[in-house]
């Protein structure tokens, strides 16, 4: 296999092992904040029924987490042994948020969660509740810091490069830690859980009135979950759309794939609800446009355009010329470190070398890259954008079918009528697994989005990735789909165990 | 109705032993997992397996021989 085969199967490990791992982290962020809501209620009204559901879905929770915690630990081996010069590159930087949730999900969610099991009969009732919180609190602090991170890889800010230790360095942590597309990602990313937690306790809640099991637990924890969940999946549409204005300020081009949007949608921009993606021809054929949505969305307002495919491959272009005196200041620099005129040029073009090292797929040095092959690079960032189109779409569809089951079970819980409405809990029921599609969709669009960077407009993929043999990782490959498919099967054995036996558990 | 708990009395093994059983499951899973976790590392992504990435490395991976101090 070619060094692009490496690139690939690379690529295919980490996407299966996060795309794993994200199977767990909804439910936990969801569940989590689920259980503590009801603790609070049992708190407040001494109601044993309370007690019973929050200890019910917290052993859930529990055997989630089991299942889920260090899942995540794989794509950190990964960093070293497939990813090596990326984390030589990003280290710095990519480490201290990492390091940190580390740390917080050890001392704080871990030992949070340890009192919430064995502290029932040793803390007081409030501090138990203080314990639940914490819990919830630890697990979404935790999601923050990895979303930190993965933040910066699709906005790098508060670094500059260092061409003497040949890695970005960190200037501001202030700025890492409140760059705004963490803030988008990380509200946007936890309301997906949120919605996630309610899905899963109102379909088994769903499942156990159908039965007619266990009617009246089942009946509180489904107006619990349809309460949560209408917020939470309303709060997912409105920060998603946060964090669509944030691509437009920062991966343009991801927008235009996403649209489909070859040329620049002139002010006021409209938003295509359905067309037919073309790459080959460049367009976007039978489209259906609502006007002016895009506008709003991307731009906040009705007079700026929203640049197209083809502009933008016109300013990657540019970009490309542009760090092309970078890199050649770079090599300079490699030689003589003390080549004051070197680093002069390099500093003006620093900007720009990312686009440069693109080049490296088609030339050993880019200075002396042809017009096609420039050309080449150039429309390298275009991510694949028939795949982007529809996975947007899906996730976004996906998105308001949440929003209109919470509505539609809002109605019939105020109406006393949820146990009755056995169509509503049968579709509630069949709900359960498309959170988890529409979670995993929306990472797809995130980091399909970004290619071909690896840091973006910093690093290109195919130049982070070690140079060990293919074998060995299509054999590590292996091992990890072996691993994680028997955790899987323990997984969904533990859980479905528990919820046949029900809250006698 | 709503004041009794509904764990009372609904199975017949006590919720004590039930709890034991229930924490015994998980943590044999968790064992089982350290176990995979720590061969997944040791056979794939151990210290031997990871290739030297320092700066005079990565210069050599991003900017070619060119930019590596060895090669003038």
């Amino acid at each position: 296999m070619n060094a692009s085969g490496l690139v690939e199967l690379s690529r295919l490990q980490f996407a299966a092992t996060a795309m794993y791992h994200f199977l767990f982290v909804p439910l936990t962020l969801g569940l989590s904040v689920l259980i503590a809501i009801m603790e609070s209620v049992y708190v407040m009204t001494s109601r044993p029924i309370w007690r019973d559901m929050t200890r019910f879905w917290g052993i859930l929770f529990g055997i989630n987490f089991a299942m889920g915690v260090a899942t995540g630990i794989t794509m950190e081996f990964q960093f070293g042994t497939n990813w090596a010069y990326y984390s030589h590159y990003v280290g710095d930087i990519f480490g201290a948020p990492l390091a940190i949730e580390g740390l917080m999900a050890f001392f704080l969610e871990a030992t949070f969660i340890g009192l919430f099991f064995f502290g029932w009969d040793r803390l007081s009732r409030r501090q138990h509740l203080a314990t639940t919180w914490l819990v919830a609190i630890g697990s979404n602090l935790s999601a923050l810091w990895i979303l930190i991170a993965n933040a910066w890889m699709q906005n790098p800010t508060g670094a500059h490069f260092n061409p003497d230790t040949m890695r970005m360095e960190l200037d501001s942590i202030g700025a890492v830690i409140f760059n705004p597309v963490a803030q988008a990602k990380f509200v946007h990313t936890v309301s997906a859980g949120y919605v996630t937690g309610a899905v899963f306790v109102l379909a088994i809640s769903a499942w156990y009135l159908l039965q007619g099991r266990h009617v009246e637990f089942a009946r509180r924890s489904a107006t619990v979950a349809i309460s949560f969940g209408l917020a939470a999946s309303l709060s997912v549409v409105v920060l998603g759309d946060e964090s669509g204005y944030m691509l437009t300020e920062h991966q343009k081009m991801k927008i235009a794939a996403i649209e489909s949007m070859w040329h620049t949608e002139p002010p006021p921009a409209s938003f295509t609800l359905f067309g037919l993606p073309d790459p080959a021809a460049r367009k976007t054929r039978d489209e259906v446009k609502i006007p002016w949505m895009l506008g709003l969305i991307a731009t906040r307002s009705i007079d700026q355009p929203v640049p197209g495919i083809l502009d933008l491959v016109a300013d990657a272009k540019q970009r490309i010329e542009d760090g092309i005196p970078a890199y050649t200041a770079l090599q300079e620099v490699r030689r003589s470190p003390g080549d004051a005129a070197a680093r002069a040029t390099l500093a003006a073009h620093v900007g720009d070398l990312g686009y440069a090292l693109l080049l490296r797929k088609y030339v050993d040095d880019p200075a002396q890259a042809s017009p096609a092959q420039i050309d080449e690079a150039a429309w390298d960032t275009v991510p694949s954008v028939r795949s982007m189109f529809w996975s947007f779409r899906l996730m976004v569809g996906l998105g308001f079918f949440f929003i209109g089951l919470f509505a539609v079970g809002f109605l019939l819980s105020t109406r006393r009528k949820i146990a009755e409405s056995t169509r509503f809990l049968r579709v509630a029921f069949w709900t359960l697994p498309l959170p988890w599609l529409a979670a995993e969709i929306g990472w797809f669009v995130a980091e399909h989005g970004r290619q071909p960077w690896a840091i973006e407009g910093v690093l290109p993929t195919f130049l982070a990735v070690s140079p060990i043999p293919t074998a060995s990782v299509a054999l590590s490959l292996a091992g990890f789909v072996i691993f994680y498919t028997i955790l899987a099967i323990i997984d969904f054995y533990l859980l479905r165990k528990y919820v046949r036996i029900g809250p006698a558990a | 109705m709503e004041r009794q708990s509904v764990a009372s009395g609904s199975h017949t093994i006590p919720p004590a032993a039930r709890r034991r059983g229930t924490a015994r499951e998980i943590a044999l899973a968790l064992t089982v997992k350290a176990c995979l976790l720590a061969a997944l590392y040791f056979l794939f992504f151990g210290p031997t397996h990871r290739p030297p990435a320092g700066p005079a490395a990565t210069a050599a991976a991003l900017i070619g021989p060119a930019g590596h101090k060895d090669q003038r």
